[in-house]
């Protein structure tokens, strides 16, 4: 049992504490898998660490995200598989299809688990294999299988067909539905049927490398540096969580706890028709509260892997149109995605678009977005029947939402200008339905409370992956934290204050660095700071990660390298997608269109403030105020040579542009 | 005495929540690993597709966690699913 971090891997000796040791490389293109030991990565812990740079170093800037250039990584983390609380996350790093900067997206379930006990950290896969195929990782071995029988399938059909292939009901299963086949820009990864790994379109890189599926099937197991101290820090951990009110609420009502009138905040803001306003009528939101689907519905609760919050739901409708349906589902942003954004206040309608939804393999924020804007421009009549093909596109309508879905996972008609997500699609039909488009950095958004909660509003805004709330937001201001507990946790009195700008640029940048310490861990974001500050900290998973791993990490050490990692992804960006200051600004209508009544009533995104705010921001990262880029200084502090030698090759330090400007004018 | 005489374990299919921390717990009690396989006294099949959870208990090797004051897998168990039963 030794630790080989640092020596070459010809004999594969790769046993290591905590992890499974391996990383593999596999070539779709010529069939090649190269391993690795995951030592070699051990400066970037895990997860979303380990997958932001790869990606960062094997993707050629001009790589289309859709080209066999590209890569896609899986990625677990020294806590996946272990007792440290829901500890099922598998991390996917790939350049974002909508965007052409970075992505990662993060789902649950117990693949990462299983993908471990087979021996295999990460999977790193490149290229592009001739005829669709899927991969079966087991017990340190991986097989490139025929996936043509499975082409068309969709995802839930690809999981049972595969699990009968290989008959073994403890496989695991993340597979693309059509979406992800014909290249839909919101395409997702679904794990376990119901969990998926949305941002990004990392379903449509799967399909551009004729990539159908990943199953795994692992019977090893993970041994940890220190056993008993690891058990016992475990037990105070889950205490904690068992006794947090926020978590408690999520026990009793799911994930959708934190969604209607009775939820874990109140009355909270949703994003309603094309997020133009954040109030929903009362009579609509009483008839889809998260009590009505838990006594009608709920027959069980399907937990995350090692999870003691059991915030998915089991749903078996026994009424209405789809009498029979029986599904693990409704998330908040699912609730919302297909529900208040397309004015849809029918549980039966929301329970059939999450279930299509998860069936195609699209992410419900970036297809809500699209969606709720179609319906949004047509009802404002910048576009009509011409474009629609003849479709009459109205708010509420649950067989148009069902429609919409299946003309956009096949591509047909309509369908194939809304497969290219909102901003693009704006952009092609253009009539001024550009400034309606819901998008940050060119990636469909579906959020709430945006305009009342600014920093949640900014770290959605600055977010590396093109919006999302888990990159940065925090949830301090739905909590209202108190000054005092915002001040110990921050040093930001102001975090619990929704309205307030101040402070805010810190809290966020504060909130990036710190989220990345759960993504590599491998642990869910519930357990964690961002729900409740009662819950895991930098310290706890450093004192955690240690004693899975016998690596020496503390609270600080783990924050620097989540700096440093929000810094790759922001460097990946300016060199990909070339984003500067102007690509963290809001979009037209939470700037212009004030939340209509309400606790915040009148609440807009104010564009001084915001300028303020930002500046705020770049500042707490050490970042150039006038272009939003990275600085050599701040770089260099963290020891990022490599990520400051390509910035500057490619000219994109702020003096640099100044000094392009001052030579053009010249010429 | 040896308590493995007067009790044993039961187990709720209907309240468990198919997270497999018990089957982790007692992995950990009987080798000190973390596995799903062989290691624990417990095993957990998740149906995805109509929400059924089976549980297989080996009652025969589990020695009801002799040296903690509770059964780890009891400890772990959030949804309160499992539960020590008296037997003759």
């Amino acid at each position: 049992m030794k630790d080989n971090s640092d020596s070459s891997l010809s004999n594969l000796e790769v046993y290591m504490f905590g992890l499974g040791g391996k990383v593999a490389w596999i070539n779709l293109s010529n069939n090649r898998v190269k391993i690795e030991s995951t030592g070699k990565y051990k400066k970037f812990i895990g997860g979303r660490g380990v997958g932001s740079y790869l990606v960062f170093k094997e993707v050629p800037e001009a790589a289309h995200p859709l080209s066999p250039e590209n890569i896609i990584t899986f990625n677990t983390g020294p806590l996946t598989g272990t007792l440290a609380p829901s500890s099922g996350r598998i991390n996917i790093s790939t350049k974002n299809v909508a965007t052409h900067g970075i992505s990662f997206a993060n789902a649950g379930g117990h693949f990462a688990p299983e993908m471990k006990y087979a021996g295999f950290d990460h999977l790193v896969i490149q290229g592009r294999a001739e005829k669709p195929i899927y991969l079966f990782i087991h017990d340190d071995k991986i097989e490139i299988k025929s996936a043509e029988y499975l082409w068309g399938k969709d995802a839930w059909e690809t999981e049972e067909l595969i699990m009968k292939e290989l008959t073994d009901k403890k496989i695991h299963v993340a597979a693309i539905g059509q979406a992800g086949e014909n290249l839909v820009t919101m395409a997702c990864i679904m794990f376990d049927r119901a969990r998926a790994a949305g941002w990004g379109g990392c379903g449509a890189v799967m399909g551009s490398k004729n990539l159908k599926a990943v199953a795994v099937r692992g019977k090893g197991s993970l041994q940890v540096y220190d056993p008993e101290r690891f058990l016992n820090f475990t037990k105070q951990i889950w205490k904690r969580l068992l006794q947090s009110n926020t978590i408690q609420l999520f026990r009793k009502y799911g994930n959708l706890g934190t969604a209607g009138a009775g939820g874990v905040y109140g009355t909270l803001a949703q994003s309603v028709k094309n997020m133009e306003d954040e109030v929903w009528e009362a009579e609509k939101t009483l008839q889809v509260r998260e009590i009505i689907f838990k006594e009608k519905y709920e027959v069980r609760r399907m937990a995350n892997f090692a999870c003691p919050i059991n915030c998915s739901c089991f749903y078996h409708v026994n009424e209405g149109k789809f009498s029979g349906q029986k599904l693990e589902a409704l998330k908040t942003n699912v609730y919302r995605a297909f529900g208040t954004n397309i004015d849809l206040p029918s549980r039966e309608y929301i329970l059939m678009a999450n279930e299509m939804a998860d069936r195609y393999g699209m992410n419900c924020d970036s297809l809500s977005a699209v969606v709720a804007w179609a319906i949004d421009v047509y009802q404002k009549g910048l576009i009509g029947k011409d474009i629609t093909d003849g479709l009459d596109l109205h708010w509420g309508d649950g067989d148009l939402q069902l429609k919409l879905f299946k003309l956009i996972a096949y591509r047909k008609g309509f369908g194939d200008i809304l497969a290219q997500g909102v901003y693009c699609a704006s952009q092609i039909i253009g009539r001024g339905t550009e400034k309606y488009a819901m998008h940050v950095k060119g990636h469909g958004m579906c959020e709430q409370a945006i305009r009342s909660h600014k920093g949640w509003a900014l770290g959605i805004m600055t977010s590396t992956i093109g919006g999302g709330h888990l990159a940065g937001a925090p949830n301090t201001e739905q909590r209202s934290l108190s000054p005092e507990e915002g001040m110990r946790c921050f040093g930001v009195p102001t975090a619990g204050e929704p309205k307030v700008y101040e402070g805010k640029g810190k809290l966020v940048a504060w909130f990036e660095k710190y989220k990345i310490i759960a993504d590599m861990a491998g642990l869910c974001s519930f357990t964690t700071y961002w729900i409740d500050t009662s819950l895991i900290g930098a310290d706890d998973f450093a004192k955690l990660i240690s004693l899975a791993t016998g690596w020496k990490l503390e609270g600080k050490d783990l924050l620097n390298l989540g700096e440093s990692i929000y810094n790759i992804e922001k460097a990946f960006n300016t060199l990909h997608a070339g984003f500067s200051r102007k690509d963290d600004r809001p979009p037209y209508k939470l700037t212009e269109i004030p939340v209509s009544s309400g606790e915040f009533a009148g609440e807009r995104l104010l564009p001084e403030k915001w300028e303020e705010m930002l500046d705020d921001y770049y500042i707490a990262h050490g970042w150039d105020v006038t272009t939003g880029w990275q600085t050599r200084e701040c770089l260099l502090k963290l020891g990022l040579n490599d990520v400051k030698e390509r910035l500057e090759k490619a000219g994109k330090f702020p003096h640099q542009k100044i000094l392009k400007k001052q030579n053009k004018g010249g010429k | 005495m040896n308590i493995k005489l007067r009790y044993c374990l039961k187990i709720d299919e209907k309240k468990c929540t198919g997270c497999q921390a018990c089957v982790l717990a007692c992995s950990h009690h009987r080798s000190k690993t973390f596995s799903v396989e062989n290691t624990s006294c417990i095993e957990v099949f998740r149906n995805n597709k109509n929400g059924d959870i089976k549980i297989n208990l080996n009652q025969s090797c589990c020695d009801m966690c002799e040296q903690e004051e509770m059964p780890l897998c009891i400890q772990f168990c959030a949804s309160e699913a499992i539960k020590i039963v008296r037997t003759i």
